[in-house]
């Protein structure tokens, strides 16, 4: 078996195990996985249409150019920008990120860019009616600056060499 | 081969790579789901300011999920007492750490990398949480 499936097979074998004592514990988190299939999948076709789009008209030298090395403040705000925009959960953008990684983005701006998808717009009314407009500001730009922070702290550490996704 | 083609086969071939460990996290956060309500998540507060922000990051990491569920249970948090820094650890550790895509983001940026960054953020959203108590009044 394909290394990559080693975790979807373990978590196959934790269902089938919770099926035999709860069956209907099993099946409803399948019917709740299918849910969350079903409301990824248009984010997972964007993020597919964003990396066509990316490898069509963007070359890695391109990237590597502009978002790494002479890294300054417009590739930071490009990553906390595009972070706070993105939508869907994180694990469709790994593709994409990884596909950056390789053309050489660093790993101070994917840190940026995935600590800021912290801040969902979206939602802030949400959490305003929940935790109260000051709440929601304050946490908000606490975000945002500690966004900035992580990336700092990658900057510091050495780059942290494995990419590799299929290697 | 035409651009197109080839930016189409490596476009594939990208989401190819991650797309067993979506399947994967997908099912997982299913079972989550399935198992961890909100009750179950209130039992584990104490009322200690100090151990329930540690709680409230420790569990907002493992959970997955709509971020609306992590502000709806943080708002029942602070209404039931447990307090401003416990509910903002549960909310931003919810957002920023990931346990359950732990897995996928090591295949996708690299085992170091995706560690690394959720240690950070965990240490960092309890101090985002201090910090907010302190500002709101909370301490």
């Amino acid at each position: 078996m394909d290394r990559k499936w080693y975790f979807t097979f373990s978590v196959s074998v934790l269902y089938a195990t919770i099926w035999f004592f709860s069956p209907e514990n099993a099946s409803g988190a399948f019917f709740n996985s299918l849910n969350i299939f079903r409301k990824v999948l248009p984010a997972f076709i964007g993020v597919g249409g964003l990396m066509f789009l990316l490898n069509l008209f963007i070359q890695r030298k391109d990237i590597k150019e502009k978002l790494s090395g002479r890294e300054g403040s417009r590739a930071w705000l490009t990553a906390i920008l595009s972070g706070i925009i993105s939508s869907g959960p994180i694990y469709v953008w790994y593709p994409l990120l990884s596909q950056m990684k390789e053309s050489g983005v660093s790993n101070s701006l994917i840190s940026v860019f995935l600590y800021n998808r912290a801040v969902k717009l979206p939602l802030l009314p949400v959490l305003i009616s929940y935790m109260g407009l000051r709440f929601t500001v304050v946490l908000t730009v606490l975000m945002v600056v500690f966004s900035v922070l992580q990336g700092m702290v990658f900057r510091l550490v050495p780059d942290l060499p494995e990419v590799s996704p299929g290697s | 081969m035409n651009k197109y083609t080839k930016s189409l086969k490596k476009t594939a071939r990208g989401l190819k790579n991650i797309l067993p460990m979506i399947i994967g996290v997908i099912l997982l956060t299913g079972l989550i789901k399935q198992f961890i309500t909100e009750r179950f998540i209130q039992s584990f507060f104490t009322q200690i300011t100090v151990l329930d922000s540690v709680i409230g990051s420790f569990s907002g990491s493992i959970l997955a999920g709509n971020p609306v569920t992590s502000y709806i249970l943080a708002g029942e948090m602070v209404k039931n007492g447990t307090g401003i820094i416990p509910a903002t650890a549960f909310i931003t550790a919810w957002v920023t750490v990931g346990i359950v895509q732990l897995p996928a983001e090591m295949e996708a940026l690299g085992t170091r990398f995706a560690i690394t960054r959720n240690i950070l953020s965990f240490v960092s959203s309890i101090i985002i949480a201090i910090i907010t108590g302190i500002i709101l009044g909370g301490v």
